[in-house]
């Protein structure tokens, strides 16, 4: 608690008390101080015992309740003043009355208390005057009101104080908002802000990561936050479109353009990248990882033994899980669709570059070509080739419980992205040897990107810390700092490749030479409310399995979203 | 005026000093008191469903809101959608199940525990408790339970009733009404409590007539008891009845809405078009359909309230 919120808390006090005085009439002793407990303790009353003893039984007659206080105050009253202790706590209370309590505990040797308790108490007697039982209930009514109006005044100003205080002393902050929460991504955060501390001592940073749901939760948070205009002072974005066709397009973002050149990104980050974060000849965010989204993860003591070998080819990958499937294993592709059906979305993109190629999938995803096309048709019929070989409560698992099916030996197969390597070495599996990777069948030599980039709102409450923070984001040393940790490649071209293990260090050198093409199921090739309608299609299209209606359905979503961005 | 100044001197003090008097406190104070809550009301709550219902009539389908006024073409786009289509079937359906499951079972056990048994406190609170946790953790709690792979399918298995099994949350046929049943886990001891206040409160001297009058315990039931119930009925009907047309919670954590559209409910998708896709026009005309949907069910309700208050 803060000296500005005890002051306001007395004030409000005072005020509600003086109103309660007012609408009573009569004087609580001690004056302004006996009006300013009094408030403090009708506070805690509403907060304490009213709205618990009287919410439940909100049907019953008003005339029942002061028998209920007067027993809950005396009960409440006396076992604090016998044992000194706080008043009970039935529930979680907000902050400002624990505060409200915390005061009201150390002042609970004034006077004033054994008044109220006889106010309430029995409902007769008050002073000299004798009250009839209506009057008592009316007197008190307007009391608990008065005490009401004050309580609504505490939070609000309660309210008001903290968010001051926070605006009120902008230099030495940074809020950095992310979606990183999980294990591997929230320590590569935390080395990211070490770094930053390392050069800003001064600066205090807020971690405001929002959990859950693969950064729809946080998507949803920060969007309200950005339309309120209390944006962060930077936030986790996917590359491209995610954050171009929203926050870019309705002019809540500032160009970063003139920090990309003074720090050299150019000769760093592959120009294709650049490209994917650009638009109208600015650069819009920082990329600070590059995951891989066309991986084909397989157990691989388990495809030795079945002597097959890993897929380069869609039809490859449909004649090698019949395989596996004739030798023994029921469900060789582990497939997870839970949360909303975008694991079966990359299935769907992945297909369409090995179908289409570089350009013609660049070209449907920005609605300049038709899903109708036999190419996506194409990749559609390989996804459903392959479903008769997938496990069919894909809707009750995620990808990680996918990589467990590989990991049990229950499933060989699973296409997903490099984030998948992060989960198999972290429950002990080791790269080359118990599992491998290869690019998902038919995209060799093509890259597909997933990049979390950093942009900088309008409006940051400490751009110039934020603009400190983009600089550790795209540097050297904080891109080697994180990505180990992530799981996930650097973006820049320039990291020593040896903090790596096989497998991404594979991943460096066909990201230096591959094709990069942005990713639609994780927000860089389309806006968001594209995405997420393939994604029902892609739910509907693992039970009904009709190629044709599906992709008629993705060029309705096409024309809707794609050709109007 | 022109009559004041007509009125002599003496007549027009009176009523002049009347009509100036300060409103006592009296008058105030009620007015004071409930001035706050109906501001706040009036903003918070009515003035909001204005700006939703405008924001459902305009075009502001990107992170930039634009007010280009377009009549009732998210509606019409809105009704066309599969999804939104499918939303409005399985609120119906689940709606059924929910309203049908907690009744009958709340009903079955309020009437059991009225039986003035040993133990019935105990059971009482037992059938209470689901309503004290969230429809986060009911919905956790019953995926896990239903988890083809792990949950109850291993005890089926285990006691060789492998044909009882079933896909339950992943199976498009049956993920609904898994969906119901954990619904109606969690708020038919809701119902109880409701249906047992009821019976405790339908006087004995009634039940004794009839069966002087020769009913036997069944008519009993079916002639008195339940007749009697109809109010309470009533009002575990629109209570539950707004719950399930708003269920979102639930359906978030046990399904997201999965697989396909098959436990897709309205809330979750007005959810998804407003934070996930941006359509925010879209997002608020779902929002004006629920609302909708919820006043055919409440108003009613109040009118028939109303009513009977008026007569009393």
């Amino acid at each position: 608690m803060t000296l500005t919120h005890l002051i306001v808390l007395l004030l409000v006090g005072a005020v509600a008390g003086l109103i309660g005085e007012r609408l009573v009439s009569r004087g609580t002793p001690g004056g302004l101080l006996g009006a300013i407990v009094a408030g403090l303790v009708g506070a805690w009353l509403m907060v304490d015992v009213l709205h618990l003893v009287i919410a439940p039984e909100l049907s019953c007659c008003s005339a029942w309740w002061p028998a209920e206080v007067s027993r809950a105050v005396g009960a409440g009253a006396s076992r604090r003043s016998q044992r000194g202790e706080g008043p009970p706590t039935r529930g979680p209370s907000p902050d400002a009355f624990l505060i409200i309590r915390r005061v009201f505990d150390e002042d609970s040797r004034w006077p004033p208390l054994g008044t109220w308790r006889r106010l309430f108490k029995g409902g007769g007697h008050m002073g000299n005057e004798r009250w009839s039982r209506r009057q008592f209930v009316s007197r008190a009514g307007k009391t608990a009101g008065g005490v009401v109006l004050g309580l609504s005044f505490a939070d609000f100003l309660a309210a008001c104080g903290t968010s001051n205080s926070a605006t009120g002393s902008g230099t030495g902050k940074l809020e950095i908002f992310s979606w990183w929460t999980g294990p591997g991504e929230k320590d590569g955060l935390a080395e990211m802000f070490k770094i930053y501390s390392k050069k800003y001592p001064s600066v205090t940073i807020t971690n405001s990561a929002v959990a859950g749901g693969a950064g729809s939760t946080a998507k949803a948070v920060l969007a309200t936050r950005m339309q309120g205009g209390n944006p962060p002072d930077s936030f986790q974005v996917h590359a491209g479109q995610e954050l171009i066709s929203s926050w870019v397009k309705a002019s809540k973002m500032e160009p970063i353009t003139s920090i990309w050149n003074s720090e050299g990104w150019d000769s760093k980050i592959p120009k294709d990248l650049k490209d994917i974060v650009s638009a109208n000849g600015d650069v819009w965010s920082v990329p600070v990882n590059v995951h891989r989204g066309n991986a084909l993860w397989y157990n691989k003591k388990l495809l030795d033994s079945k002597s097959v070998t890993p897929p380069q080819s869609g039809d490859d990958m449909t004649s090698a899980l019949s395989q596996l499937k004739a030798k023994g294993i029921a469900t060789p592709l582990a497939l997870a669709s839970k949360g909303g059906n975008w694991q079966v979305q990359m299935l769907l993109e992945n297909n369409i570059l090995a179908a289409g190629g570089a350009d013609f999938y660049k070209n449907v995803m920005a609605g300049k070509a038709s899903f109708t096309d036999a190419k996506v048709t194409q990749a559609l019929t390989w996804i459903k080739q392959w479903l008769p070989y997938a496990n069919t409560d894909s809707s009750a698992i995620d990808w990680d419980e996918a990589d467990n099916r590989l990991i049990a030996g229950t499933a060989v197969f699973h296409i997903m992205g490099d984030w998948a390597k992060g989960d198999f070495t972290s429950k002990n599996w080791v790269p080359n040897t118990d599992f491998g990777a290869v690019p998902s069948p038919g995209t060799t030599g093509k890259y597909m990107i997933v990049c979390d980039t950093f942009g900088l709102p309008k409006g940051a409450k400490d751009r110039d810390n934020a603009v400190g923070w983009l600089k550790v984001c795209g540097s050297q040393e904080g891109q080697a700092a994180f990505n180990p940790k992530k799981g996930s490649i650097p973006a820049r071209t320039d990291v020593s490749a040896s903090l790596f293990d096989a497998i991404a260090q594979q991943f460096m050198a066909e990201f230096k030479t591959d094709t990069l093409v942005p990713s639609s199921a994780h927000g860089s090739a389309t806006p968001p409310n594209f995405a997420n309608g393939v994604n029902d299609e892609m739910g509907q299209f693992l039970q009904n399995k009709d190629v044709t209606k599906t992709a008629s359905n993705l060029q309705k979503l096409s024309d809707e979203f794609l050709k109007t961005a | 005026m022109a009559t004041a100044s007509a009125q002599p001197v003496m007549v027009e003090r009176l009523p002049r000093s009347r009509s100036l008097r300060l409103p006592t406190w009296e008058k105030l104070t009620p007015l004071l008191l409930l001035s706050p809550s109906v501001i706040l009301i009036a903003v918070f709550v009515y003035g909001f469903i204005g700006a939703t219902i405008r924001t459902s009539l305009v075009r502001w389908n990107s992170a930039l809101p634009d007010y280009t006024f377009v009549g009732l073409h998210n509606y019409q786009r809105l009704f066309q959608l599969e999804r939104f289509q499918a939303d409005l079937v399985n609120t119906v359906h689940f709606t059924a199940i929910f309203l049908a499951g907690c009744i009958v079972i709340g009903l079955g056990t309020a009437v059991l525990l009225d039986q003035r048994l040993r133990g019935t406190l105990f059971f009482q609170n037992v059938y209470m408790y689901p309503l004290a946790l969230s429809f986060v953790v009911t919905g956790t709690v019953w995926r896990w339970i239903l988890n083809p792979n792990s949950g109850v399918n291993v005890i089926l298995d285990n006691l060789h009733l492998g044909f009882l099994k079933s896909g339950w949350l992943t199976d498009t046929h049956t993920a609904l009404n898994s969906l119901g049943l954990a619904a109606v886990w969690q708020m038919s001891g809701f119902c109880m409590a409701m249906f047992l206040a009821g019976l405790r409160g339908i006087p004995e001297e009634l039940r004794e007539a009839a069966r002087v009058d020769g009913a036997n315990e069944w008519q009993l039931f079916w002639r008195i008891t339940f007749p009697l119930l109809r109010p309470i009925t009533l009002s575990a009907v629109i209570i539950l009845g707004h719950i399930s047309l708003k269920i979102f919670d639930l359906v978030y954590v046990m399904t997201f809405g999965g697989p396909g559209y098959a436990t897709d409910m309205p809330s979750l998708y007005m959810w998804i078009a407003t934070f996930g896709q941006f359509l925010y026009s879209r997002g608020a005309a779902i929002a004006v359909v629920l609302l909708l949907m919820v006043a055919v069910l409440i108003v009613p309700y109040l009118v028939w309230n109303l009513r009977g208050e008026t007569e009393q």
